[in-house]
């Protein structure tokens, strides 16, 4: 039963520690694209969703818009616009932030 | 041989025909555009599998590509199994010959189309569903009821539309491979290709070949599971769009299918077989020219034209159907939808089927012919009210004349709500042997009128209510409710006693009837991101009056089916985890059948499993069919005595084979 608890015990810590370690930077990126259809909607996503550094991918055809939330240090904003113009589209920054989870202490 | 001669005449025919279109003028978006194919995907993260249409007259039930990919979806059959509108089962329990049931009626009375062609006619529908792969189709149309008269009047319980991959997808090459442990395979290759920088010229080559090349005997009954089969299917269609005006698309196809099914080969060559040889080209194009500048008024002419061949011999030819089918259709329209609230459609259309057949020893050839004019008024009252009114004349060539009405409402009070009803007339010409196909897979004497082709007509009324439910702001939860009946003025019967198969019209059987009445609730949710729980339960009660059976129960259909489907998505689909289980009601059988208790089959479990791993233009998927292992007991009559007079082996009423575990891939390479 001790070594139960023992193992229990390990794997909660190593789970702790690995969990505690420095808070991943992330921000939250919106391009204005040249998407017009939804055939560009699906090309998007299919593709930038394997792009190095990308954590999460919103493609909306209404407004033409790609919102990326990504980890910094693994890509950045000139990187994922290239990934964009890439795939035949235009990319231009609007809005760069740090998502609501990395603002936290 | 037969393959090879085949393959290279259709070849060569697919390598003149772009040359002979090229001259052809040009067209619009034929019949309009279809917006709900892929509705799910225009604002995404991640697309929905099974939904159903919010903006839609007639209740639509679409399958999507990313529903296309929750099971190995090898053929159009499986890829109604998270449906429970549709149920997928076996003509027989030898050849492999799908089919679909809707609304407690066979799948013959629901019209098959491929982008708005009506297909699977005739001596195409027995193995249709197996011969349209699942991953040559971009999405399926579900509609239930009674839909437009524009394609004819066929559709007397539904209407499934295929949308085919396009030229303008931007995936200059597309393969999946899959393996089943049975030793099922099959590949896909698919290449669209622009041709210019404007996209005036645009095409989409698929390819698909398919086998099982080691037959099992998971049930000990000495027969295979699935025949030894071997199939081979070619298609390249084409798109001209002129940014200004005309539209063309044509397309050729060719596919040619062997199957042996049968006993086992260990029983040497003097077993009990069944060689089916099907070959089938088709060649369409369609047109559309715009008459004005917005697009508003358009002309649209559709043609098509179909071979179909099929040579089958049971067991050493002592029963044999050999035939051939011609198909020519041919559609021209008129639509205005110049004025909002106000569209028309207008047009003629006829459809002439030659057969030639050798039914049992006996010749037989019909030259079936339907003419019809009709018009469409549909008014639309912004979102709220839509009416679609139709109108449709048709001469048969035996049958005479005949009137077909129809009629969709749709209401819609606010954005959380959707109240739809509809219906009308349906009419098609009968082609009874083929539309039983499974019946020559039995040993009885086949007696009445198989070779004439009357016309089987019904009246199909409904509703359907669906609520989106408004604490979901993104509509992703809703219930719907929805009822469908239909009353047939007449139809081909089949009736099994202990040693006949008879066929008869139920014109000349005084005071005979045929309906079902069919129920559905659907719900669907996302109770977190990337997780869909979607539920879905079809109760039907199907009534057909036949000299044979002790009670009025139309034999060999279920009562009832239940769906849950699970999904689960990690964020950007990376991994993707499918789980289905269905419940099956039980089915009346025909009273010959012995050991039913009560006369109906047991309910049984069916799970499907399937784990999805994405990377960058690859996926790699693993998952398992049938994990219950769950299989009809005995569902070969007489099968120690093949050659015997009770062999019988058309009354299928659950899964042939057992567990089935599968693997594959698809990589695209992206423009």
């Amino acid at each position: 039963m001790k070594k139960t608890f023992a193992i229990l015990a390990a794997a909660i810590l190593s789970a702790a520690l690995l969990t505690s370690g420095k808070p991943v930077d992330k921000r939250q990126v919106t391009f204005v694209t040249s998407i017009e259809c939804k055939k560009c909607v699906e090309k998007v996503r299919e593709n930038m969703s394997f792009e190095k550094g990308v954590e999460d991918l919103e493609v909306t055809l209404d407004d033409q818009t790609v919102k990326i939330t990504y980890n910094t240090a693994k890509t950045d904003t000139t990187k994922l616009g290239a990934a964009i113009r890439k795939l035949g589209y235009t990319a231009k920054v609007v809005k760069d932030t740090p998502t609501p989870a990395s603002k936290r202490p | 041989m037969k393959h090879l001669s085949f393959l290279l005449f259709s070849v060569l025919f697919i390598g003149l025909a772009p040359r002979a279109e090229a001259q052809m003028p040009d067209t619009t978006g034929i019949y309009g555009e279809r917006k709900d194919s892929l509705e799910a995907a225009v604002f995404v993260s991640r697309q929905a599998g099974n939904y159903l249409s919010k903006g839609k007259e007639i209740r639509t039930e679409v399958i999507s590509a990313a529903g296309l990919c929750k099971m190995a979806c090898c053929s159009l059959a499986e890829s109604f199994e998270n449906s429970a509108s549709v149920t997928v089962g076996y003509a027989d329990a030898v050849t492999g010959a799908r089919q679909i049931r809707l609304l407690g009626q066979n799948g013959i009375y629901t019209q098959m189309l491929d982008e708005n062609r009506p297909v699977m006619r005739g001596l195409s529908a027995p193995f249709g569903l197996n011969y349209v792969p699942g991953q040559w189709l971009e999405s399926i149309q579900i509609a239930k009821g009674m839909t437009s008269v524009i394609n004819g009047v066929e559709s007397m319980t539904g209407q499934i539309n295929m949308e085919h991959r396009k030229p303008t997808d931007e995936k200059p090459l597309y393969i999946q491979a899959s393996a089943m442990a049975d030793t099922k395979c099959d590949l896909n290759v698919i290449s669209s290709l622009q041709l210019d920088d404007m996209q005036k010229w645009s095409t989409v080559i698929l390819a698909h070949v398919d086998g099982n090349f080691k037959p099992m005997d998971g049930n000990g009954d000495g027969f295979m599971d699935d025949p030894r089969q071997l199939q081979f299917n070619f298609a390249n269609r084409w798109l001209y769009f002129n940014p200004g005006g005309i539209q063309v698309r044509f397309g050729v196809r060719a596919i040619s299918d062997s199957r042996l099914g049968g006993q086992m080969e260990t029983f040497g060559e003097d077993r009990w077989k069944a060689d089916i040889l099907n070959r089938n080209l088709n060649g369409y194009v369609k047109v559309g020219l715009p008459l004005n500048e917005d697009g508003s008024k358009s002309f649209a002419v559709v043609a098509d034209y179909t071979y179909q061949n099929m040579e089958s011999s049971y067991s050493f030819a002592r029963r044999s159907y050999d035939a051939g089918q011609n198909t020519a259709f041919a559609n021209i329209l008129y639509q205005d939808n110049s004025n909002e609230a106000h569209h028309f459609t207008a047009g003629i259309s006829n459809t002439f089927d030659f057969y030639k057949e050798t039914v049992l020893g006996k010749q037989a050839s019909a030259r079936l012919n339907d003419l019809g004019a009709f018009g469409e008024y549909t008014f639309h009252s912004g979102d709220v009210f839509s009416m679609i009114a139709g109108l449709r004349g048709d001469w048969y060539n035996l049958g005479g004349f005949r009137f077909s009405p129809r009629l969709t409402l749709k209401y819609s009070p606010d954005e959380s709500i959707v109240l739809r009803a509809n219906g009308g007339r349906g009419i098609r010409y009968s082609v009874p042997l083929v539309d039983n196909f499974g019946v020559l897979s039995s040993a009885k004497t086949i007696t009445g009128d198989y070779i004439s082709h009357p016309l089987e007509e019904s009246w199909t009324f409904g509703g359907n209510a669906t609520w989106y439910m408004p604490f979901d702001k993104s509509g992703k939860t809703w219930l719907s409710v929805d009822y469908f009946g239909s009353i047939f003025t007449n139809q081909v019967f089949i009736e099994y006693t202990d040693t006949e198969i008879q066929f008869s019209e139920m014109k000349d059987r005084p005071g005979s009837y045929s309906r079902t009445h069919n129920f559905q609730v659907d719900f669907s949710t996302e109770p977190f991101r990337g997780f869909t729980v979607t539920l879905t339960g079809r109760y039907t009660d199907a009534r057909q009056s036949l000299a044979c059976q002790s009670d009025d129960v139309k034999p060999m259909t279920s009562r009832y089916k239940g769906v849950l489907n699970l999904q689960y998505a990690t964020r950007l689909n990376k991994w993707i985890f499918d789980f289905t289980a269905s419940v099956n009601g039980p089915c009346r059988v025909w009273d010959f059948m012995k050991g039913y208790e009560g006369g109906y089959s047991p309910v049984f479990p069916l799970l499907y499993a399937q784990v999805t791993r994405r990377f960058k233009g690859w996926d790699i998927y693993f998952g398992g069919e049938n994990l219950t292992n769950y299989r009809q007991p005995n569902p070969i009559i007489g099968y120690d005595a093949p050659f015997g007079p009770d062999f019988d082996a058309s009354c299928v009423w659950g899964p042939v084979s057992g567990i089935k575990i599968y693997a594959g891939f698809r990589f695209t390479l992206w423009k």
